[in-house]
């Protein structure tokens, strides 16, 4: 006799299928599944628009070969410096094509000041934090989980934060990887290393599409009656929506395809790697991802500057300006922010290898987009780019700029696991007005 | 009578200097040296001087790379894309040619002297009239950008043979295109894989590129100088330098020298007794002398700083070099 079920997920679950019967075996199919989010969230729907696309150097560009050039100077290198679509702001002759687009969408900030000299360690995560001297001992989330938290789209089933590396190197090499700390597992990112999607988001081939989405209705009913009875622990909910999110890229496996672009979108960004993740990271924006992190690798010069940079920049101008010019003809760049940021910029002084070794005491950052005043320079170097002349800014006066930017309010306080409240960048911070809208 | 020995090559002069000194020229029959500057100045200096002073002359914005002597003049090439022509009396600037699109790596000038080529990361290798400075013909071949990866290409280096009818340029991408100088036809394609590496997997990034070249006196061999990496995350493979028989396209000897050393600058005998090597990249300093016929190692010193350029003296017993900071004379 076939029992008779109230409709609750509970029931649709049999004792026979529990015991492992079969993969995702169920009765009455997954009705009754719960949503993500919750109404609470119903004043964020101007902010959940937004969404950032972080392009980190990782090793750390030179900020002579691309946005600070010093033609001419000891320092300089013997690359020349070109005239921007703004008068009087001219940057490296390897940058021609953003060089014609600084007037629509880009701020240049030029006296980025920081301690950092690492490419990884508690130096580094200091700087992906905004370099805090007022948190003590606790271990601030990163930026980029900062910004995938504040920009949580409750109407979109995609993880909050994805990064792409285009190599070794800024991942398994060195752990730059963005950190969600206190925020909870649901903000850490995803990574993906060497490749356009994350391994083994298919469905298995052993396993119906039905019988995996039972399968998952099992997962869920379980880990919502775990979370009932842990209710102010947020680590397993968060996991549990790190999770579901993970589970969800099967579903929306499409949008790494990028085979799927039109042929002259794809020419426009080149066919290297980074161009590939930077197609993708366009298309999970414009899904509704709120932030995605293109690490692409390789600046690190100590020896041979010139000529990496006579290799990565021109790559840099020609991806950035597809990126931006791709964001913009579809509506997204008012509401997306392109952030071009670094570990650390280079010395001024040129090597016994031809190279630039690390350096945090000047150095150069672009933001592009949203909430960004377009076609300014903020900050000055020294004729040889050995100090900051005017403007110094902090890693946390940066950070502080992109999240206004986002319409974020930089002293929002979060509340540390210990009780105390810790406002997203330092209580006497200030954002830098000059680049903002 | 031939008296050098390249068995017994010792340093006989150094002068250190405030920048990196990128290219020489020696005015033939004396010692006065032209030389290229990181600073962007031409710099002359006479070294039969009891006390050498290095005269600048102004007029490159950028990285002065090439320097040469022509019938009448001295021609200096520079990564702001400029050729200028210099009197040497006077040390006055005769003439400024806007000569490329890009900086300008490396310029060659035909033993008569009448014809320069000066190589550019636009990826063209071009003939001037060396005395009017005219273009007499732009040549191309090379692959504008490294496949795969999609960066743009370099070209390093190029030379004349010692008859001035053919010219060679050299990539990133370790290939030799030869021409023929009066038509610009292509006449020959040199493969040399031994100087590149790439990683797409885990570095995503290549490295590589022939970074000298020089032909042989008899004009049959070609040397190509470089680095064969070993792995491309730390650009520390051995300096390396290959002697082909162009006109068959074959390579004929290989020699592998020490590690963290990347040949910069070949340099014939006269007679081709010897073939010398400057390292320039790298973290090592080296010069090395090998035997052309058969590729075998003669002597090898430490140059005691990266070399940019060289220069023999008229009689082949004295090499004059110039790099890191320093201009240093060898005697064999």
């Amino acid at each position: 006799m076939q029992q008779k079920l109230c409709g609750s997920l509970d029931h649709a679950i049999s004792r026979r299928a529990f015991l492992g019967a079969g993969a995702g075996t169920l009765i009455g199919g997954t009705a009754g599944l719960g949503v993500l989010g919750s109404s609470a969230f119903a004043d964020q729907l101007t902010k959940t628009e937004k969404r950032v696309i972080l392009v980190f150097l990782s090793g750390g560009a030179s900020q002579f070969e691309t946005w600070d050039p010093k033609p001419g100077r000891p320092t300089g290198g013997p690359f020349l410096a070109i005239p921007t679509s703004v008068p009087g702001i001219g940057i490296s002759e390897l940058m021609p094509l953003m060089a014609q687009r600084i007037h629509k969408y880009t701020a240049i900030i030029r006296s980025i000041s920081t301690a950092n000299n690492a490419h990884d360690g508690r130096s580094l995560r200091d700087l992906l934090s905004g370099e805090r001297k007022d948190t003590g001992n606790l271990d601030v989330p990163s930026l980029g989980s900062i910004l995938a938290r504040e920009l949580v789209n409750p109407a979109s089933d995609l993880p909050e934060n994805i990064a792409f590396y285009s190599a070794y190197v800024g991942l398994t090499l060195n752990n730059q990887s963005d950190f969600a700390g206190f925020l909870g597992a649901r903000y850490e990112p995803i990574n993906v290393l060497s490749r356009l999607s994350p391994e083994s988001i298919q469905i298995p081939a052993s396993l119906t599409r039905q019988e995996d989405q039972q399968r998952n209705a099992l997962r869920t009913l379980l880990s919502q009656r775990f979370l009932a009875e842990r209710q102010r622990d947020v680590t397993p909910s968060s996991y549990h929506a790190a999770f579901g999110k993970v589970r969800n890229l099967g579903a929306n496996e499409n949008l790494f395809d990028i085979s799927k672009e039109p042929p002259a979108i794809r020419q426009r960004y080149g066919n290297s790697l980074f161009a590939q993740q930077a197609i993708v990271a366009r298309r999970l924006v414009e899904a509704g991802a709120p932030f995605v992190r293109l690490n692409r690798g390789w600046w690190d010069s100590h020896g041979e500057n010139f000529d990496i940079h006579a290799a990565l920049v021109p790559d840099l101008d020609k991806v950035m300006s597809a990126l931006l010019d791709d964001l913009d003809d579809r509506g997204l760049l008012q509401h997306t922010l392109v952030i071009t940021f670094a570990e650390m910029g280079r010395t001024p002084t040129i090597n016994n290898m031809r190279g630039r070794d690390h350096w945090g005491k000047c150095w150069s950052a672009a933001l592009s987009g949203c909430g960004i005043q377009r076609g300014v320079v903020y900050g000055k170097t020294n004729a040889d780019g050995t100090d900051v002349a005017e403007n110094p800014v902090s890693a946390a006066q940066f950070f502080a700029t992109v999240l206004n930017a986002l319409g974020i309010d930089h002293q929002k306080p979060y509340t540390a696991p210990d009780g105390r409240p810790v406002p997203l960048t330092p209580y006497d911070t200030e954002p830098i007005k000059g680049v903002l809208a | 009578m031939e008296t050098s020995d390249p068995n017994r090559i010792q340093q006989a002069q150094k002068i250190e200097v405030a920048s990196d000194l990128l290219s020489l020229a020696r005015l033939p029959g004396t010692e006065q040296l032209w030389i290229g500057s990181s600073d962007s100045n031409l710099y002359v200096v006479d070294l039969a001087h009891d006390k050498p002073q290095l005269e600048p002359l102004e007029g490159h914005a950028s990285y002065v790379s090439g320097v040469i002597v022509v019938e009448t003049a001295m021609v200096s090439a520079g990564w702001d894309r400029k050729l200028i022509w210099w009197d040497r009396e006077s040390r006055q600037k005769m003439r400024t040619v806007d000569a490329h699109q890009r900086g300008i790596r490396q310029l060659a000038v035909s033993i008569d002297g009448k014809r320069l080529a000066t190589v550019s990361d636009d990826m063209s290798c071009k003939l001037w009239d060396a005395n009017s400075g005219q273009l007499v013909r732009e040549l191309r071949g090379h692959a504008e950008i490294v496949p795969r990866y999609e960066y743009p290409n370099k070209l390093f280096a190029c030379a004349f043979t010692p008859d001035g009818k053919f010219i060679a340029a050299a990539d990133e991408l370790c290939q030799v295109i030869v021409w023929e100088t009066q038509t610009g036809k292509e006449m020959m394609r040199i493969d040399a894989a031994a100087f590149f590496t790439h990683d797409w997997d885990r570095n995503n990034h290549p490295w590589g590129g022939l970074r000298s070249l020089a032909f042989a006196p008899a004009g049959n061999r070609l040397a190509l100088g470089g680095m064969k990496n070993q792995d491309v995350a730390t650009i520390q493979g051995n300096g390396l330098v290959q002697i082909f028989d162009w006109q068959a396209g074959k390579p004929l000897h290989e020699l592998k020298a020490g590690e963290n050393l990347q040949f910069e600058s070949l340099c014939f005998h006269p007679q081709g007794n010897w073939l010398m090597a400057a390292s320039g990249g790298g973290s090592k300093s080296r010069l090395i002398l090998m035997n052309p016929q058969d590729g075998t190692l003669i002597k090898e010193i430490d140059s005691q700083m990266p070399i940019f350029g060289v220069s023999l003296s008229d009689s082949a017993d004295k090499v004059y070099t110039v790099g890191r900071r320093q201009i240093v004379v060898w005697k064999l």
